[in-house]
């Protein structure tokens, strides 16, 4: 009998006890059965998988777009050499002009450098009359007055959407409407792992914000190794001692 | 016993979840994205590696139950990442410009890279499979999917593919099945390095 008619009685549960046993005996000394079993399994897997698998190798296209966008390549101009020297005496003395405006800016602050929020997506979420793709863009967009209107709408329509209430307080933080967002943030005690990773998160940076550097501290440290944002608060952390040396 | 928090990812990219992948995306790209650009790579070759990384999960993971998760979803996406960046720099023969190539030695001792092989090695064969797949005769193709599938009796795949009867179907799938198998072999050996 051709081994690939056996795999397929075995795989499919076809065999009576005995006549597993002694396939699975056979298994162990026969090393190109094993190989046939093991291919004859991925074969299943490829015929089942290959049109969910298309969809998703599709979808991660659209997606991957979002996050990876290269810099704008710049033009190569050529210029002659006396036109050079005079373009970077040019630079040279902006540079200074820069270097001494800048004792009266601020470097971005820490806030700014890991307030870097998940993309909200709500009009896949909802089948209703509203198109919610318009709150979803303003607040990617940072148009965060925007999308907290269309989420305190979201919200009365969805009472139970917890994510969507997160983000509301994310919007609310952006605001400086920091007391409101605090609430909002410390109201996911009970809720799923990954949703309550996200609160905790946002509430350090919600205190990062109003410069409550020891409740800021308090918030990072509360979050175990577990926690999806353990690497980001440990580097925050990092980050707030060496803003003190 | 509950399941790690981060099963919810693997089973996200199983059934397409938009929201969770944006998650996975947000959570993990920059880390991808800096460490490709520290290594002499673009943005462009970030997002492909980070897509290709993904459906090597995917592969090693859904549908299979066989998988023992031996490291958080973000290490094993990004050892899966590393080693593909690697692979593809040593096929460029610009190995040299990898700068943690001495981590790489280091990684090779890991859970993660481990498990990385292992989801990179079913990816291989999944591509194979689906290479040599297309080899195969219209008919062929066709009856695999169905029996697949099993959404038709045999005897309605057998009128469907102008067979004689149920019993003719079976034979023509394993026919097509030891036809697709050899192709496989004699694919797989040659493109793989061992």
């Amino acid at each position: 009998m051709d081994n690939s008619e056996r795999i397929d009685r075995y795989l499919s549960g076809e065999m009576n006890a005995a006549e597993r046993q002694g396939f699975e005996s056979e298994l162990a000394s026969d090393a190109q059965l094993a190989d046939d079993l093991a291919l004859q399994r991925d074969m299943v897997h490829f015929l089942q998988q290959r049109e969910s698998k298309s969809a998703l190798q599709t979808q991660l296209k659209a997606i991957g777009a979002d996050y990876f966008q290269s810099e704008p390549t710049a033009r190569i101009v050529r210029l002659s050499p006396r036109r050079l020297i005079g373009i970077a005496s040019a630079v040279a003395a902006a540079a200074v002009i820069l270097l001494l405006l800048w004792q009266f800016w601020s470097a971005p602050s820490l806030y700014d450098e890991f307030a870097q929020h998940p993309p909200l997506a709500l009009a896949e979420k909802s089948a209703g009359a509203i198109n919610w793709s318009e709150t979803e863009t303003a607040f990617q967009a940072g148009n965060f007055a925007k999308a907290e209107s269309g989420l305190e709408t979201y919200i009365i329509q969805h009472p139970d959407d917890r994510q969507a209430r997160l983000y509301l307080g994310i919007c609310k933080m952006e605001l400086n409407k920091t007391a409101e967002a605090q609430l909002i943030f410390q109201g996911f005690s009970d809720a799923e792992t990954s949703l309550k990773d996200l609160a905790d998160w946002y509430s350090a940076l919600n205190y990062l914000k109003i410069g409550d550097e020891v409740s800021c501290r308090k918030a990072l440290n509360a979050l175990t190794p577990a926690s999806s944002y353990f690497d980001r608060a440990q580097l925050l952390l990092k980050r707030l001692d060496e803003s003190k040396e | 016993m509950s399941p790690h928090p981060d099963q919810q990812y693997f089973d996200a990219l199983c059934r397409g979840d938009q929201r969770l992948i944006r998650e996975i995306y947000s959570k993990f790209s920059r880390g991808v994205l800096n460490w490709v650009q520290q290594n002499n790579g673009e943005a462009e070759d970030a997002q492909d590696l980070f897509q290709d990384a993904l459906m090597a999960i995917y592969d090693r993971y859904c549908g299979r139950n066989d998988f023992q998760m031996t490291s958080s979803f973000g290490a094993l996406l990004m050892t899966i990442c590393r080693r593909k960046w690697y692979d593809r720099l040593a096929q460029k023969k610009r190995e040299e410009t990898v700068r943690n190539a001495e981590s790489a030695r280091y990684e090779e001792e890991t859970p993660e890279w481990e498990a990385a092989s292992e989801a990179i090695l079913h990816q291989q064969r999944q591509e194979c499979l689906s290479k040599v797949f297309t080899l195969l005769s219209e008919q062929c193709q066709k009856l695999l999917a169905m029996v697949t599938a099993g959404e038709l009796s045999i005897d309605n795949i057998a009128s469907a593919l102008g067979l004689a009867n149920a019993n003719a179907v079976y034979q023509s799938k394993h026919r097509c099945t030891a036809r697709w198998r050899q192709l496989f072999y004699d694919h797989f050996k040659g493109e793989t390095h061992g």
